[in-house]
């Protein structure tokens, strides 16, 4: 089911309220509203079995995004065309065939198992049995819960609540699947499992799956391209890697001297590069032709007892992008 | 003191915000007064009418309007129930530790919300009974003195109330769930206050059980001062006995309050 | 439609096991409920016996009707409770929680969704303790009460529940305009109280109104009057249409608070 999104807007009003308590009684007799945009004219296609990551600081509108592809809002202007679905009419035939988690918000009912709220989910989507059986089996087993099935959910921890929602998710086959903050809160081993999944259920079902999340970890491991936006507006639409180089397209090295290197000569050098010399190791964080120039100047200088050459960490990148996104990306 | 004054004069403030968000509540409260005296008019006005009396047990119809206006006005004044299944809430989920570890104390702070919670019904309602007298002379206080130990009776039976509430929402630390046994006394103390139909309209095995208690000091007493059905001479002793229950009450809260903090679990913490 | 019947029938039977596991997980509340409405229903028997020893009869209600008044108000209130009043009451806050989001994502009509979610399970045992009381005061009643009574009196009931549900599902979902309304339990509570007294007491425009914009003369006292007094055509019918109006109202209602909130939420 690939998806269209054209020019796609939405504005709403907002209750702005005053401070303090005579703010409060102002505000009693007399709102004052404003209208805020938090979609300006989106445009974007996801093709079958893609895992797009939608990346934005709070509040950019990433969740209104979300909330308009599967049918939650309507849109102030633009269209939505899911495999011929408009998704906010809301036609059986359509949710039957999405679905969404939020990291968030709980749809399991808190006091009973985790299975009765699937049984019902199964008569919601009118899953066959035989269907509903090796789909259950198959997740269960994937995300290793088996034995967590007949518990409350209450007693469950964070992370098997989050699996257990992952399969009241995809019970029904979805054909797209929106994860908003699947990991948020969770331990780095409840995380990598979650990401694991979901690599292997898009390459099994090719499901399409849209994803947010705050953990560029998550976004690294499984989306290829991402969609980024930024106060409501589309400000990248492309490829990850290629982002995170236009970010920072420098790279970390670490050259080890066998002996001391000649002072001067490295003074001559330092005039040229950027870098900073401790003892016999040298470090620097540049470009990676400039990189390349400089280890070949340095092997001139004497034999290296060891080099590496390493990214920059993916998050600290993404978060320098996101103070100030449109600096790096005009 | 001061101190003292500013910190609990701050958790009134807040709910002052908050209450200001949702003017609905408002309303709505002061739909239900006159709705529910609505129905006991026309429902009283048929007994009154169809057996051709002109009082019942020394009320006239007027007399018994006015009564059963005012017992609405204090019901509602005194009831604290919604503070209370926030409470009962706050020890089942384990919440209260937040109470616990600041120096705040658990019965003054939601005595304080309460206050703060009541306090828009308390200026529509001072409102009203200004009026009251001005619109309808003679119908209830008939002189300045009665106003004065209106008060003071109001002021014991909101105090007294959430004392008698605040006992209840102790066994939550036994029982977690308490909410039932609350909801059963606040529908149950709705009528046997006299907040529905005048105590001294009861049949006389039943008021002597209930003058046994301290639910007779709850609306009855404020509103038959008001409404000069009580002479003025019983004023003081039962003012008297009215405190000795509040000083029982706040006494067995803190017995039950001490002795459950043993045993409370901070579940859910 | 046949199929769509037995699919939203099958479905309710899954939302009333789904139900069911819950609350048979907490016995105390269970229990706890039962004690709460025991002791509602006390106290409304002590109302009124209290009103009686100064009265032989309000209106056509003499005490002895009055007490089958009294039963029938309970057996709709409970009746409506275990059907509608874990769904509707909470609809202020599944919205300011965005739970509803959930509700609509599912491939169902969305009003059955909420209306039908949360079944008060143990309502069910108020229901049938209701009943026995119910035909024990009528086969004691003084005059016989015939077949025919009986059965238009299960229609005159079951229309004003869908009134009812009309009633407060209208109200519920003013939260949809006014944001935050978490007070509209509390003022369905109050508009109800209108059914809980004997129809007699209601005269003039005011009777005329709760005829009509708020039909709460409908829901209790003209079932009763049915049973008692036997089916009169002209307030069957009445009830009838009013119930199909309300209904369509609410369908309406609801379409336009979706249509709202999906264009005023984030």
């Amino acid at each position: 089911m690939p998806i269209q999104v054209n020019e796609l807007s939405k504005q709403f009003k907002m209750f702005k309220r005053e401070a303090g308590l005579s703010g409060a009684f102002r505000s009693f007799f007399k709102r004052k509203y404003e209208t805020f945009h938090a979609l300006k004219e989106i445009s974007v296609q996801i093709e079958d079995g893609e895992i797009l990551g939608i990346l934005g600081e709070n509040g950019a509108g990433k969740t209104t995004l979300i909330k308009l592809l599967v049918g939650l809002l309507h849109p102030t202007s633009g269209e939505v065309n899911i495999n011929g679905f408009t998704p906010w009419n809301r036609k059986s035939n359509f949710l039957k065939q999405i679905s969404v988690v939020m990291g968030q918000k709980n749809q399991l009912w808190w006091d009973i198992p985790a299975s009765e709220s699937f049984l019902l989910n199964q008569k919601i989507y009118e899953i066959p049995q035989s269907q509903y059986k090796n789909t259950l089996d198959e997740l269960v087993d994937l995300l290793s819960v088996r034995d967590k099935l007949n518990v409350q959910v209450r007693r469950l921890s964070l992370g098997e609540r989050m699996k257990m929602e992952i399969i009241a998710s995809l019970l029904h086959n979805p054909k797209i699947v929106l994860l908003d903050e699947p990991t948020i809160g969770l331990d780095v081993i409840s995380q990598l499992k979650i990401r694991e999944f979901v690599k292997y259920y898009n390459e099994k079902y090719k499901t399409t799956f849209l994803l947010t999340s705050h953990y560029m970890h998550d976004i690294q491991a499984l989306c290829k391209r991402v969609f980024v936006i930024h106060k409501g507006a589309s400000l990248y639409d492309g490829d990850f890697e290629e982002l995170v180089n236009r970010v920072n397209p420098k790279r970390k090295l670490l050259f080890e001297f066998n002996d001391k290197p000649d002072y001067n000569k490295i003074e001559k050098l330092s005039e040229k590069y950027n870098f900073h010399i401790n003892n016999t190791i040298l470090q620097s964080e540049l470009p990676d032709k400039e990189l390349t120039k400089l280890v070949s100047e340095l092997f001139k200088l004497g034999v290296p007892a060891s080099i590496t050459m390493e990214d920059l960490p993916v998050e600290d990148t993404m978060r320098s992008f996101f103070t100030d996104p449109e600096k790096f990306l005009k | 003191m001061k101190a003292w004054i500013d910190k609990y004069f701050s958790v009134i403030r807040m709910t002052w915000i908050q209450a200001l968000e949702y003017k609905a509540n408002a309303i709505v409260g002061t739909f239900a007064i006159f709705s529910g005296l609505a129905i006991e008019f026309l429902i009283w006005k048929q007994v009154f009418q169809a057996q051709g009396l002109t009082e019942i047990r020394g009320f006239t119809f007027n007399g018994l309007m006015a009564y059963i206006f005012l017992c609405m006005i204090v019901g509602q004044l005194k009831s604290s129930w919604a503070t209370s299944m926030e409470m009962i809430d706050s020890i089942r989920t384990g919440e209260m530790n937040k109470y616990l570890i600041r120096p705040i104390s658990f019965f003054t702070y939601h005595f304080m919300m309460f206050i703060g919670h009541n306090s828009l019904f308390y200026i529509v309602y001072s409102t009203v009974l200004i009026l009251f007298p001005i619109l309808l002379p003679g119908w209830a206080f008939p002189t300045l003195l009665h106003v004065l130990g209106f008060i003071m009776a109001l002021l014991i039976s909101i105090y007294l109330s959430y004392a008698i509430y605040f006992c209840m929402v102790c066994f939550a630390f036994w029982f977690g769930e308490v909410r039932a046994l609350v909801i059963a006394y606040n529908i149950s103390n709705i009528v046997l206050s006299g907040q529905i139909i005048p105590l001294r309209l009861f049949p006389d095995s039943v008021r002597n059980i209930i003058n046994l208690t301290p639910l007779q000091f709850l609306v009855d007493f404020p509103v038959s001062i008001a409404t000069a059905n009580l002479p003025i001479k019983f004023w003081l002793p039962k003012m008297g006995i009215a405190l000795s229950w509040c000083i029982v009450m706040t006494l067995a809260g803190r017995v039950i309050y001490k002795s459950g903090i043993r045993v409370y679990g901070g579940y859910g913490a | 439609m046949e199929d769509m019947v037995h699919r939203y029938f099958s479905l309710w039977i899954s939302f009333f096991n789904n139900s069911l596991t819950r609350d048979l997980e907490f016995k105390a509340n269970f229990i706890g409920g039962l004690l709460v409405d025991i002791i509602y229903y006390g106290i409304q028997f002590f109302f009124f016996s209290i009103i009686y020893s100064y009265v032989d009869a309000i209106g056509v209600f003499t005490r002895e009707d009055v007490m089958i008044f009294l039963v029938i108000t309970f057996l709709a209130d409970t009746f409506y409770m275990f059907f509608f009043s874990g769904n509707l009451f909470n609809l202020n806050r599944w919205m300011v929680r965005g739970d509803l989001d959930y509700f609509l994502l599912k491939p169902m009509n969305s009003q059955f969704m909420v209306s039908f979610r949360y079944v008060k399970s143990y309502a069910l045992v108020s229901v049938v303790i209701l009943l026995i009381m119910l035909t024990t005061l009528v086969s004691a009643y003084s005059a016989p009460i015939g077949f025919i009574n009986v059965i238009a009196f299960v229609f005159s009931f079951l229309m004003g529940t869908i009134l009812w549900y009309g009633v407060d599902f209208i109200i519920s979902s003013s939260c949809f305009w006014f944001k935050n309304f978490s007070v509209s339990g509390w003022l369905s509570h109050e508009i109800l109280k209108f059914s809980t007294r004997p129809d007699s007491i209601y005269t003039g425009l005011l009777r005329k109104m709760l005829l009509s914009m708020i039909p709460m003369i409908l829901i209790a006292s003209i079932p009763t009057r049915t049973l008692l007094y036997g089916p009169d055509v002209r307030y069957l019918l009445w009830q009838f249409f009013i119930a199909i109006f309300f209904f369509l109202l609410t369908r309406i209602i609801w379409k336009k608070g979706l249509i709202r909130y999906e264009s005023a939420s984030s």
